[in-house]
């Protein structure tokens, strides 16, 4: 790739075969150290093959093909033996889920001192502890003696990380590292790649699917579609000016934090691999498709040094589609709200013969308003409390203080005790509909399950004709009806679900996080359709989501929680304008990339629940009183004094900490 | 899904399907192809060996055993899988409802089975049929009855071990919030889903069926002499274990073919329907 830089890693021609099938195909990669290669793909386009087959592991009944030469010996055709010499030694891997990752009946220290005593190495504790501090883990005596599961996910996914970086490998293979990490985690996560990257020299191939976060840490880019490299490139070439119709609609569907303005774009169909052909795999959802496209497979047409893309079209930078820039939704409507809730507090707990009864309060006191045709976001990390709030309002939680009103009629705390005309008003849509459909049942059957409970007595016909409704409106064609779930894709999934809740004809839905289980691509696709229901139907929805950018073009308003309090109740294009809250400002300064200046970390007091992190607390207020329960923001500082201490002006990133005052 | 549809079957269900189905043969004709009646006397000289006429030998009273195992047969096989089904039926439902409701009636329904279950199977038997009047229930329905009573708090628990876990899913949750009742919910959104798992279950419990049935002949609790149940011939001949050993080890093998044939059968299933979880999974 780079001119006059030796490559560490050199992948040749690699396939990967599974029965007739190719799982990647004709992949080349090259790899120097310093570099960090982003691979990205949405799910089933081959990319953790590739991360598996760049340290030797051959799937189950799977023929790999190629070369993939390490400083130049070939990794496929190496011995075992040889293989597990430079395995973790030299190339380490970071795999996804860090909870799985380590073994739960072994503490760290344990887990730190195999991976040395493997590879033949001396183990002390110094070594191990210098480890952890390198990757941002302070207190290594305490860590080293805990066993995985008392550690948080962020700090889980660390040791990881520090594991794979014990042996000092030359290269890095990370699996989707930070992708069940939430925003601020993430950006530590990243900060420490990136000191490895340009302090150590450390070549990386980073998989994920998150184009946005690559941005942030990626020298080089592998775009991958039905494995195959459909575009490859220098990172900055590869964001700022994309050839490959691929990378283009992948960069229009990401949501992103960085681009405010930028509205994410679905795009048709979903990755099918059998639909393939001898042409391009991408020629049926390609917006500048070609007839050829269908029969000749397209070569890799280079660009520029380093940078090729695999098309026949290969539009030019200049026709790039303009950003449809930001039409955030129009102002929120007015008059009789249709949900209303007030003072929600949510306490879980535990009772147990052995240990002490604990009791862990998820939500404090919520309270907020829905009007007919509004769409209003929740978004938190994980442990916000917005799933809690959400189910609290389905009546899943029965156990919670506050009154909820549909309509102006309180309503039975627990679903089972509401009428069944408030049950069919109120509709849930699940975050996963892999588990949110009963896979032995079909379409039809989920539909008919629904429709009967909301409309009990309806005669044949009107049953078929509501379920036909149904299916069209969520834009899924009628012979779906007789399929099984397991036989639609993921996007396609979610729309039954959403037909699921639509043919009950609900007043209000609440969606639980319903785009964070599929790919960008279909994401879109799905807000598309939420956005006309709302306008069209006059409905309802609250939307609980993670994601501050999709909230920003989807919702009227947004309330944002932080362990269980509302932080910020305010209309959503105002979100991420000054002057911000200071845990969105923190967020925000996290998807940027800035360096987050956590103050040091403190007891939570009965004030606000943010103070022990925040940038810019009042020492002897922000925790012992809370803060105003009124108002867009919900804070000790004056929105003006906010403006002031909290701004990405023109030296971004070093007031990212914010001005301590007092 | 069809990884690999010409993939053999395994061993274990062809041979069990070639016992169960010859036991089954034997049980739907043996009427008619035993050379003597289950009570016809002097077939013979009394307490016989093993011989072409009489394979497995003369009872005391002239009758020929084979031809009393053979009429036998379709009893054994009633009995023991009607009474598995009973019990399969009874423990099934409860277990998927218990499992999908929780709560002080899960609680309940549990202990309950675990004080049925710390009971021997066959002393929780003979109690049933100690209580029960003879005299106004038929001895087969009782026979029925007490295996059902025994396997349904065991098939309870593993049909709401099973349930518990489909319970949480999301599309359980849908059902509940849009109003359906538990039996439903049980039924349509559970069932279906814990399916392979009741039905190994079902085989399993169906294989040690006829031993239980067989033990209750000979311990004297179950039809009246001289229906040729097999547990009963067992008793019969019982003393003539070194005169004429035939007489007993004729019906017990047979016993033995169907529990083996059975469990070969059951193991044949599960890998079977092993396979095809792994394949859709």
């Amino acid at each position: 790739m780079n001119v006059g830089v030796e490559p560490l890693l050199q992948v040749e021609g690699l396939c990967v075969r599974i029965g007739p099938h190719d799982i990647v195909r004709d992949i080349a990669l090259a790899l120097a150290p310093g570099q960090v290669l982003g691979l990205v793909g949405e799910s089933g386009s081959g990319k953790t093959t590739i991360a598996l087959a760049l340290l030797g592991h051959r799937p189950e009944g799977a023929a790999i093909s190629g070369r993939v030469a390490f400083q130049g010996r070939d990794i496929v055709s190496m011995p075992p033996e040889t293989l597990q010499a430079v395995r973790g030694r030299r190339i380490a891997y970071v795999p996804q889920n860090p909870t799985t990752a380590l073994n739960p009946a072994r503490r760290i220290g344990a887990l730190m001192a195999e991976q040395l005593v493997v590879h033949g190495l001396a183990c002390d504790h110094r070594h191990l502890s210098r480890a952890l501090h390198d990757v941002g883990l302070v207190d290594a005596d305490r860590v080293l003696t805990s066993y995985p599961h008392q550690l948080s996910g962020g700090q889980q996914q660390r040791v990881v990380l520090a594991l794979a970086m014990l042996c000092a490998p030359d290269i890095l293979v990370l699996d989707e590292p930070t992708t069940g990490l939430d925003v601020t985690t993430q950006a530590v996560v990243i900060a420490h790649l990136r000191r490895l990257r340009d302090e150590r020299q450390i070549a990386m191939v980073y998989v994920t699917h998150d184009l946005d976060l690559l941005s942030g840490i990626a020298t080089h880019m592998a775009v991958l579609y039905a494995g195959r490299i459909m575009e490859s490139g220098p990172a900055s070439t590869v964001f700022a000016a994309p050839r490959h119709p691929y990378t283009r609609a992948l960069l229009a569907a990401t949501p992103s934090l960085r681009r405010p303005d930028h509205r994410p774009q679905g795009l048709p169909g979903t990755l099918r691999r059998d639909l393939a052909g001898n042409g391009c795999p991408f020629a049926a959802r390609c917006p500048d498709v070609l007839p050829r496209c269908a029969t000749d497979l397209p070569g890799t047409t280079v660009l520029a040094p380093g940078h090729s893309a695999a098309c026949h079209v290969l539009p030019s930078t200049l026709d790039r589609a303009a950003d449809v820039s930001a039409q955030s939704p129009q102002t929120a409507p007015h008059g009789l709200p249709i949900l209303t809730a007030q003072g929600l507090s949510v306490t879980y707990a535990s009772t147990g013969l052995i240990r002490r009864a604990t009791s862990t309060v998820a939500l404090t006191g919520a309270t907020l308003d829905l009007h007919p045709g509004e769409i209003l976001a929740v978004v938190g990390e994980s442990g916000s409390g917005k799933s809690t709030l959400a189910k609290a309002i389905a009546g899943l939680l029965p156990g919670f203080a506050g009154q909820i009103a549909l309509d102006g009629h309180p309503l039975a705390p627990s679903a089972a005790r509401r009428t069944g005309d408030q049950r069919r008003k109120l509709q849930f849509v699940f975050q996963n509909p892999d588990a949110s459909l009963n896979p032995r049942r079909r379409v039809a059957q989920i539909l008919t399950d629904a429709l009967r409970a909301a409309q009990p007595g309806l005669s044949g016909t009107a049953h078929s004709t509501a379920i036909v409704a149904a299916l069209t409106e969520v834009r899924l064609p009628e012979s779906h009806a007789t399929r099984y779930p397991d036989q639609l894709s993921g996007g396609e999934r979610q729309r039954v679900a959403l037909a699921r809740a639509l043919i009950a004809n609900p007043k209000v839905l609440i969606c639980d996080e319903v785009l964070s289980a599929l790919d960008v691509s279909v994401q879109a696709g799905i807000l598309a359709l939420l956005e006309g229901l709302c306008r069209d139907r006059n409905l309802a929805i609250l939307f609980i989501s993670h994601d501050l950018s999709v909230v920003r073009h989807l919702a009227h308003r947004v309330i944002v929680l932080y362990r269980g309090q509302i932080m910020a109740e305010c209309v959503a294009r105002n979100l991420l304008d000054p002057p911000y809250h200071p845990y969105v400002f923190q967020l925000l300064a996290a998807a940027h990339g800035h360096p987050i200046r956590q103050a040091a970390p403190m007891p939570t007091g009965p004030g606000c629940p943010f103070a022990p992190t925040c940038p810019v607390r009042i020492d002897g207020l922000c925790r012992y009183q809370p803060p105003p329960s009124s108002g867009p923001l919900r804070c000790h500082h004056a929105p003006q004094d906010l403006v002031r201490m909290l701004s990405f002006g023109d030296h971004r990133g070093e007031n990212a900490g914010g001005v301590q005052n007092r | 899904m069809s990884g690999n549809p010409r993939a053999p079957l395994p061993v274990s269900l062809v041979l069990g399907m070639v016992l169960c189905g010859s036991i089954l043969m034997i049980a739907l004709t043996g009427p008619w192809i035993a050379p003597y009646g289950p009570t016809q006397l002097g077939t013979g000289t009394p307490l016989s060996g093993a011989s072409l006429a009489h394979p497995f030998g003369v009872d005391q009273l002239g009758r020929d055993v084979f031809s009393r195992v053979l009429h036998g047969t379709w009893l054994v096989l009633l009995l023991s899988l009607s009474g598995t089904v009973l019990g399969f039926l009874a423990g099934g439902i409860l277990g998927l409802v218990s499992g999908q409701r929780g709560g002080w009636f899960d609680w309940l329904v549990m202990r309950g089975c675990e004080v049925l279950i710390s009971i021997p199977i066959l002393v929780t038997a003979l109690l049933v049929v100690a209580l029960v009047d003879t005299q106004t229930i038929a001895p087969l329905p009782l026979i029925i009855g007490v295996i059902g009573f025994v396997y349904a708090p065991r098939i309870a628990r593993m049909a709401r071990s099973a349930a518990i876990e489909v319970a949480t899913r999301d599309y359980v949750t849908a059902a509940r919030l849009r109003g359906d009742s538990g039996l439903r919910i049980a039924m349509v959104e559970i069932l279906p889903n814990v399916s392979g798992i009741l039905l190994v279950e079902l085989a399993l419990r169906a294989a040690y069926a006829p031993v239980l049935v067989a033990s209750l002949g000979f311990l004297g609790f179950g039809l009246r002499p001289p229906t040729p149940e097999w547990g009963m011939i067992i008793a019969e001949n019982r003393g003539l274990i070194f005169i004429a050993p035939i007489t007993v080890l004729g019906p017990g093998l047979m016993l033995a073919t169907l529990v083996v044939g059975i469990n070969l059968l059951t193991e044949g299933i599960a890998r079977v329907i092993g396979r095809s979880v792994v394949r859709t999974t």
